[in-house]
């Protein structure tokens, strides 16, 4: 679906980002991760062509959908003639607009004006208008930075029921483990411009933490690594005994984000 | 043309304050205003009438248009909409059909103000055609202008400040402000020249200037192509297939 080969972008002689090779497969999700400017920006406007770039970005369809990380539209109208506008359409004759409007529960805010409708509604009416479309590869940038923890959950149900009944290939830049966990397929980490692991969250976990790990107090930073399976019964009764909370993971996004960042900072 | 992109455009600038008031306000108030002290000179106000029925498109575009559609991109608005395929040339073209609705609604707003209020009589028809042509041509041009300086410049502080000086320079050159002498110059600039040749011939059945017709589709095609050219060249890095 989407090929990424030697690619470089520079911001002036300032080299921003630089990937040698990357593949993502149709239908595949993929959540990146990354430091606030460490280039996850960059790489979605390259693979846009927003920016110019060196190097190769082969994308097998024409049918892209972007959700920018900045949302501005006009102030001068309401949310629904803005929509009707920008997709060329009367919402009430057509079925496949009310539909999305019905599924991200949007009809209370169309009669509003862009700029006082909250940040996850900014960001639902983005959607409908670029699932409108029928993307089979989607961008989606910092969808939930700034929104609140139930507006977070919320959208990333609806856009899971999405995703599953339309096989929609996504790129999605999140700064929220949680998100990864519950939509992505594959995690791709990138650091100082570069992409320092991608991969199923899983076998990152393997590679990254081993065989399992028990967070303790619900602090990444205070966790312990298990190697083998057979080690796992005496960690757990030492931290039960010490009387320590923890929880026993296979998978935790967040830990692989800080042990991938560890080692690439140490 | 896509209709509801062309009412999308129509109700953007409606729902602009600067337009509506740059666009529809300003000329006749200030024909009033001026007209007031030459009530009883036909030829003056005839010249005045002209004047600012010439600035209603130089208002409309060089105040309104450029303020909105400068915030547009600065803001990001106008690569939004690329993304959802309305392309540039596109938004460029409703755009365009939207201000010309407006300028010619406004022109004829001032007109009856102007001329009921001075118990003037209409143009003869010939010459309406003529002045309505001009006006959508005049139009044109300044919509290149500040289409062209906007895609440059990007910035709304930096478009907004070209576009005023331009807005304010074009009316002083032109002598509708002020009145600065350009000398011979004055006859070859296409505001000057409507003002003057039509100033005398509003009534005249028979009368037909191509001169300026001409002058502007010259002004027009040229800036047509230097806007393709860089409208094309800004859409150069599209991902590679
Ligand atoms: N238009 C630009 N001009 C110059 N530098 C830029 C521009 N956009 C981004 N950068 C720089 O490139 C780096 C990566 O930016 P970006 O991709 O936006 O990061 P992220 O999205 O991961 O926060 C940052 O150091 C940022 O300052
Ligand atoms: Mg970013």
């Amino acid at each position: 679906m989407l090929k990424v080969k030697d690619l470089s972008v520079s911001y002036g002689n300032k080299v921003a980002l630089t990937v040698s090779n990357l593949e993502i497969k149709k239908g595949e999700i993929i959540g990146v991760m990354g430091q606030s400017g460490s280039g996850k920006s960059t790489l979605v406007k390259s693979c846009l062509g927003l920016i110019p770039f060196k190097g190769e970005v082969i994308i097998e369809t024409d049918d892209i959908g972007v959700l920018m990380q900045e949302q501005y539209y006009v102030d001068t109208m309401t949310n629904q003639k803005i929509i009707e506008g920008l997709l060329n359409t009367r919402l009430n004759k057509d079925s496949k607009l009310q539909e999305l409007v019905d599924f991200f529960e949007f009809s209370s805010q169309l009669s509003h004006h862009f700029k006082n409708i909250s940040g996850g509604q900014k960001q639902r009416m983005s959607l409908i208008m670029v699932l409108y479309q029928e993307p089979t590869l989607l961008f989606l940038d910092e969808m939930t930075t700034g929104l609140d923890f139930e507006s977070r959950q919320a959208l990333i149900i609806q856009l899971k029921a999405y995703f599953r009944q339309h096989q929609t290939t996504v790129v999605m830049v999140t700064h929220y483990a949680q998100e990864i966990e519950q939509l992505a397929d594959k995690l791709l980490i990138i650091h100082d411009g570069r992409v320092i692991a991608f991969d199923e969250p899983k076998r990152l976990f393997q590679q990254y933490v081993g065989y399992s790990a028990f967070i303790i107090g619900n602090h990444i930073k205070t966790s312990v690594k298990v190697q083998q399976p057979d080690q796992e019964y005496a960690v757990a009764r030492r931290l039960i005994s010490d009387g320590d909370d923890f929880r026993r993971t296979q998978g935790d996004i967040e830990l692989v984000y800080t042990e991938v960042m560890k080692g690439e900072q140490a | 043309m896509q209709s509801r992109k062309f009412v999308f455009e129509m109700q953007n600038l409606l729902g602009n304050m600067i337009t509506l008031f740059f666009g529809f306000a300003f000329a006749p108030m200030m024909g009033l205003v001026f007209g007031g002290s030459y009530s009883d000179v036909p030829q003056a106000l005839n010249q005045i009438y002209l004047s600012f029925f010439c600035t209603i498109p130089l208002s409309m575009v060089f105040v309104g248009f450029s303020s909105l559609f400068s915030q547009e991109m600065e803001r990001g608005f106008t690569l939004r909409a690329e993304l959802f395929g309305y392309s540039r040339l596109s938004q460029a073209w409703h755009k365009f059909m939207a201000i010309t609705v407006f300028v010619i609604l406004s022109s004829i707003i001032y007109s009856y103000i102007f001329l009921s209020y001075f118990k003037l009589p209409l143009p003869n028809l010939s010459i309406i055609a003529q002045m309505a042509i001009f006006q959508i041509l005049s139009t044109a041009i300044y919509f290149l202008i500040v289409f062209l300086l906007t895609i440059l410049l990007k910035k709304f502080s930096r478009v907004y400040g070209v576009a005023m000086i331009s807005y304010f320079g074009i009316m002083i050159i032109s002598g509708i402000m002020g009145n600065m002498n350009v000398g011979r110059i004055g006859a070859y600039l296409p505001i000057k020249m409507f003002i003057t040749n039509y100033a005398t011939h509003l009534g005249d059945t028979s009368y037909i200037s191509g001169k300026i017709g001409l002058y502007s589709l010259i002004l027009l095609a040229g800036l047509s192509m230097i806007v393709k050219a860089v409208v094309g060249r800004s859409n150069g890095n599209k991902h590679q297939r």
